[in-house]
């Protein structure tokens, strides 16, 4: 299958960067939702969850997301936005304003930490795509 | 298939220069524990200690909580696929150590852990203030990986509550439960008019650090299948999950899950509890479509009239629980959805990340976000280097009188969304 992971984490970069499409953004975590919200109503199909599993939107600055390329309809029309994909961002965004965010993490060790996280997420997303 | 739960009260745990069980008192001598720690090269170091209900005790970052078992009759043995081969377990007979827990602690990513206290506010939300709680703390060799970390202080677990459940061998009960489902035909001509119920219990299973393990296979990889509901009791099911303490479901609570015990106390009474279906939380899309799609087939094939639905964590399987209560409530079977909330620290913001009209009977374990202050206490067992970075806490959390201002998310078992814990609403 063709897609590709849009991150802001340089761990997932460097494990994905040269057997993957990877869109790197240096970015926050919010930004990340937002570029792929866009990316889906221009037709991108989610294929992992947007948001985690037991870490709050808010206390983690990474994100990978795995997204499917819309292909283009005739006439060069955008491909149609996928409904669950807009409803899963949609609900990813609305999550992540709900709660306060914390100050800038600084902390390498923890700024890892929360990348080993990430990348462990990522990898069984993409285990699961690439079977 | 039928399980007789031999239950060893124990009364108190002590260190001594003999291990053994005498009147119902625990004594351990931490070499004939750490020899079975330390036979991982993982793990260089692993240093014991005994917090008990009331003392100013507290534990953090815990990572896992077990309950020591033995099986003395019947096929397998506790902890199939990890300290017994993988017969399948739930029958004959076995012991279990009641009022008292192995709580596993030491820093292996630094967010994620949680902390039992054993007095104070703290103590009111952990199940595991009222357990005797023999703690070790691993301590990893140098420059071993997080995920390499993790499965060694997992299997060390086990191997502690086994060889600790071992002394419980030929000892004679204090009370003997006995659990006992019926086969398919059996079920039907016994209760006819019975309605058919049956558990549907949703697994952590999101990566390393987040994954659960059933018969020793990494959950994530299964499709949803049939248990015995005693199976789980024999530790079939067993936590390799970091994360988030307050509704993450440490191995006790697999081994003494609440729903199943009321379940069964309701068999043959009220309804006819079918089986145990285990599902998984995965965070690729087609995994969590294809799960929810066969936990749905698998409830309509059983001829169901209802079912229990239990979560694992929030955020993306709050996607997996509304996929399965749509799917399920579809097929004609009625569905309770049991979870907790994220609903702010106010508690008005929205709870679950994902909602559908389906979901019309729901039970919650709290609200995690609620804010509690903890108490100084005495004494830690691990460490306090983090406790700033656990889920649910902040910067500002360990305060100057040392104090600690955090989200009820930080402690363990606090929501659990198998209804172990005592918060809810109405």
């Amino acid at each position: 299958m063709r897609y590709f992971i849009l991150t802001n984490n340089p761990l997932a970069a460097k494990e994905f960067g040269e057997t993957h499409d990877v869109r790197f953004i240096n970015c926050g975590l919010r930004d990340v939702l937002i570029k792929a919200r866009d990316l889906i109503n221009d037709g991108a199909v989610l294929l992992n969850h947007p948001l985690y599993g037991s870490v709050k939107p808010n206390e983690t600055p990474f994100r990978s997301l795995l997204l499917q390329q819309g292909i283009p309809q005739t006439g060069n029309m955008p491909a149609p936005a996928d409904p669950d994909s807009v409803r899963l961002i949609g609900n990813a965004v609305s999550a992540f304003e709900k709660f306060i965010v914390k100050k800038e993490i600084t902390d390498p060790k923890l700024l890892e930490d929360f990348q080993v996280v990430d990348l462990s997420l990522l990898r069984s997303a993409v285990e699961s795509a690439d079977r | 298939m039928r399980l007789e739960l031999g239950k060893i009260n124990i009364t108190d745990i002590r260190f001594a220069k003999e291990s053994k069980i005498e009147q119902g008192v625990l004594y351990i001598d931490p070499d004939y524990l750490k020899p079975v720690v330390l036979e991982d090269e993982k793990i260089r170091d692993v240093v014991f200690d005994i917090a008990k209900p009331g003392e100013s005790v507290r534990i953090t970052p815990v990572k896992d909580v077990i309950e020591p078992r033995v099986k003395v009759e019947g096929r397998g043995g506790v902890f199939p696929g990890w300290t017994s081969k993988v017969d399948t377990v739930g029958s004959g007979r076995t012991l279990a150590l009641k009022g008292m827990a192995v709580v596993t602690a030491g820093k292996i990513v630094g967010f994620q852990e949680g902390i039992i206290d054993m007095t104070g506010t703290g103590a009111k939300y952990t199940p595991f203030s009222k357990t005797l709680n023999l703690c070790m703390v691993c301590e990893p060799v140098e420059g071993l990986k997080q995920h390499d970390y993790e499965a060694a202080v997992r299997k060390a677990g086990f191997r502690v509550a086994a060889k600790i459940g071992e002394l419980a061998r030929g000892l004679e009960a204090d009370e003997i439960c006995v659990y006992e489902t019926c086969g398919i035909r059996e079920g039907i001509e016994k209760y006819p008019d019975l309605p058919r119920v049956a558990y549907v219990s949703m697994l952590q299973t999101q990566g390393l650090l987040h994954d659960t393990y059933v018969y020793g296979v990494d959950a994530k990889q299964i499709i949803p299948t049939i248990l015995s509901p005693t199976e789980i009791m024999d530790g079939a099911v067993v936590s390799g999950n970091c994360v988030s303490a307050c509704d993450k479901n440490p191995t006790y609570i697999h081994q003494n899950n609440p729903v199943v015990e009321d379940l069964f106390a309701q068999h043959g009474k009220t309804l006819n509890f079918v089986c145990q279906i285990i599902t998984n939380e995965n965070v690729y899309l087609a995994d969590k479509e294809r799960s929810s799609n066969m936990t749905a087939k698998l409830c309509r094939m059983l001829d169901l009239d209802g079912v229990v639905v239990t979560q694992e964590g929030f955020g993306n399987p709050d996607t997996d629980l509304i996929m399965n209560c749509k799917k399920i409530e579809a097929e004609g079977v009625k569905t309770v959805i049991v979870t907790d909330e994220y609903a702010g620290r106010d508690g008005k913001s929205q709870s679950l990340a994902d909602a559908d009209a389906a979901a019309d009977a729901v039970v919650t374990g709290g609200n995690a976000n609620e804010v509690v202050v903890l108490p100084k206490l005495d004494k830690v067992i691990g460490t306090l280097d983090y406790v700033n970075r656990i889920a649910g806490a902040s910067e500002d959390t360990l305060r100057p009188d040392g104090t600690l201002e955090v989200e009820l998310q930080v402690i363990t078992g606090a929501t659990n969304e198998m209804g172990f814990g005592t918060l809810s609403a109405r």
